[in-house]
């Protein structure tokens, strides 16, 4: 098996603000002793977390989505025998390490057994719960408070087991990630610019203040970026439990997403949404490093793009040439050319 | 003449943790032995809470840093939504911490990095249970994924560990780098690490161990005591610069 899967891509945004200092300015690096555009690493892995396609991706491993889960709970230790009050005190026990709980109402008994909101319930959940169930109607006694820790201990969750997680509260549910993802910076020098820009009165018929409604200025970059992935896919597979399809299906997903979805930051006044026009994937054993040294040296050609996956393939083969392999295998698409597919890579990066 | 295992850690961004608590996170300027023993740890596969294996690793090397360029500071204002905490709700996915938009709230988390920083890093073993060449396969081939200093900081070059033996660290420094830079002139490729943005104007040697009569003597707190708990102790290491080039220094 090979352990870490790479992924090298380049994005170009037209005008935009994507990723936001605390003056509202995108937010910069430098590289190569020059000024980059940067989108943090951070902002870009929430637009992947939040995006519907990540969610549809994997959604057959999504459980169900309820607000009644505890009277579901309550139904069932009724009928294995518990009394009616414990029951409900149980059940609400169960559901609401989930959620917080709907108050008492007089026309409807069982609402506070009701989640406030929808919550989600994973498959290992639904069955964890089950397995306490039973245990508490067979044993008679109250859930003690490891038992429902351990409800959502397990949970696969594709989304942390990538990302990681800390809860300085509760170290026990502390996942390590087991997705790198570098800032995206861009391959040239940028300078960020300024739009100046009024808003006009519609009412003010100039009679008496010919002036602007409202003056502001926005600043804005435009850029190629360079983005860099790594996955270590026996600490993703260890995440998830084992589980190698929905490893697989965790990795493509991430792969649809990283490609297609675009951080949201402005997107109402720059519409600045864009795919890669370039991936290429590596998959192998050996240490992985990123190809930034590709554009240490700011790209200045005119044809920009084209440019710099020449770069990239370049010090690919350079770095070969100098430490030895880098990798067992690459596979890549390129918009600009029309060849590979996002397909290819998808099944090349699956488990072999 | 002694062994080393000599590394190079390179990547556009980098950033070395100080003590620090709550929003600001500060970056050193180059890597404390912590910061190098879990880059080790990593690349033997030791996880955080195997104590004892990373309490043996740390006792049993001594570590030195030839700092190429010590970057320029980059300042990220980062903000984190969380939901309120509600009991005993835990989150499954990111998505479901951030459904309730109205109950959200901020936290600020101002994060510093190196930018164009470069690093070469040379250990050496002070115990006989420590096995160098172990170490140098597995950093060329690690079970974990490496990072500096934190994981969104990857490597963009191979560390290319190799075993040097030499007379003391700072000649097995040289050896090293002779070693790489022929390399790039046998293949015929430009040598990268040359840029003049990967280079400052003198060359900062941190270690420990090998006292020499010029050098400063600084003290750290970053000797593991428990990672578990959180604890370091003080460390006594030595510190020495050279004037690379006769220009002016820039601020």
């Amino acid at each position: 098996m090979n352990r870490f899967i790479q992924l090298h891509l380049l994005t170009s945004y037209p005008p935009s603000n994507l990723n936001r200092d605390d003056l509202g300015r995108p937010k910069t690096a430098i590289m190569g002793g020059v000024n980059r555009l940067r989108i943090s690493s951070q902002s870009l892995k929430r637009a992947w977390r939040t995006s519907d396609s990540f969610k549809e991706k994997l959604s057959t491993h999504i459980g169900i989505r309820t607000k009644e889960m505890g009277i579901q709970i309550f139904e069932s230790l009724k009928e294995k025998g518990v009394k009616d009050k414990d029951a409900k005190d149980w059940a609400k026990s169960i559901v609401g390490v989930f959620g917080k709980l709907k108050g008492e109402k007089k026309e409807s008994p069982n609402n506070d057994l009701e989640i406030e909101q929808l919550a989600h319930f994973s498959t290992e959940e639904k069955t964890m719960i089950e397995a306490l169930i039973a245990k508490l109607a067979s044993e008679k006694r109250a859930p003690k408070e490891e038992e429902l820790k351990l409800l959502k201990k397990e949970n696969s969750s594709a989304d942390i087991a990538m990302f990681g997680r800390m809860l300085a509260s509760s170290p026990s549910f502390n996942k390590e990630a087991a997705v790198q993802v570098a800032h995206a910076i861009t391959v040239h020098k940028v300078a960020v610019e300024d739009d100046f820009f009024t808003a006009i009165d519609d009412l003010n018929k100039n009679d008496v203040d010919a002036g602007a409604g409202h003056l502001g200025d926005t600043e804005f970059g435009a850029g190629l970026f360079y983005l860099y992935i790594c996955i270590d896919r026996n600490l993703l597979l260890e995440n998830l439990n084992g589980d190698r399809n929905l490893t697989n299906q965790t990795i493509t997903s991430l792969l649809e997403a990283c490609t297609t979805v675009s951080p949201t930051g402005k997107q109402n006044s720059f519409a600045s949404r864009a795919r890669a026009m370039f991936c290429l994937a590596e998959k192998g054993n050996q240490q992985p490093r990123s190809l930034h040294v590709s554009f240490l040296k700011p790209i200045e050609d005119k044809d920009m793009l084209a440019k710099s996956i020449d770069e990239i393939e370049k010090m690919r083969m350079n770095f070969e040439k100098v430490y030895g392999k880098c990798s067992e295998g690459e596979k890549s698409f390129n918009v600009l050319k029309g060849e590979g597919s996002l397909e290819s890579i998808s099944s090349f990066i699956k488990e072999d | 003449m002694k062994d080393y295992l000599v590394f190079r850690l390179y990547g556009p961004i980098a950033s070395w943790g100080e003590i620090a608590v709550g929003e600001n996170r500060h970056s050193f300027s180059y890597p404390s032995k912590s910061a190098i023993m879990g880059l080790l740890a990593s690349a033997l596969g030791y996880k955080r809470e195997e104590e004892e294996k990373h309490i043996l690793l740390t006792q049993s090397l001594s570590f030195g840093v030839k700092v190429y360029s010590p970057g320029i500071l980059l300042r990220d204002y980062h903000t984190v939504q969380v939901p309120p905490s509600k009991g005993k709700i835990i989150y499954s996915t990111r998505k479901d911490e951030l459904r309730e938009k109205l109950e959200l709230n901020t936290i600020l988390s101002s994060r510093d990095y190196r930018m164009d920083a470069m690093y070469d890093v040379c250990i050496r073993k002070k115990k006989q249970e420590i096995d160098l060449v172990e170490i140098q396969k597995k950093l060329n081939e690690p079970i974990f994924s490496l990072f500096l200093g934190r994981k969104s900081c990857v490597l963009s070059s191979p560390v290319f560990a190799s075993l040097v033996n030499a007379n003391d660290l700072f000649l097995a420094f040289s050896k090293y780098e002779q070693n790489l830079k022929e390399r790039f002139k046998k293949e015929n490729i430009n040598y990268f690490f040359e840029n003049e943005k990967l280079k400052s104007n003198f060359i900062e040697y941190i270690w420990e161990d090998e006292g020499d009569e010029n050098a400063d003597i600084r003290t750290r707190r970053d000797e593991v005591l428990s990672r578990k708990r959180w604890q370091f102790s003080e460390r006594k290491e030595f510190y020495k610069s050279e004037v690379k080039q006769n220009v002016p220094i820039q601020s």
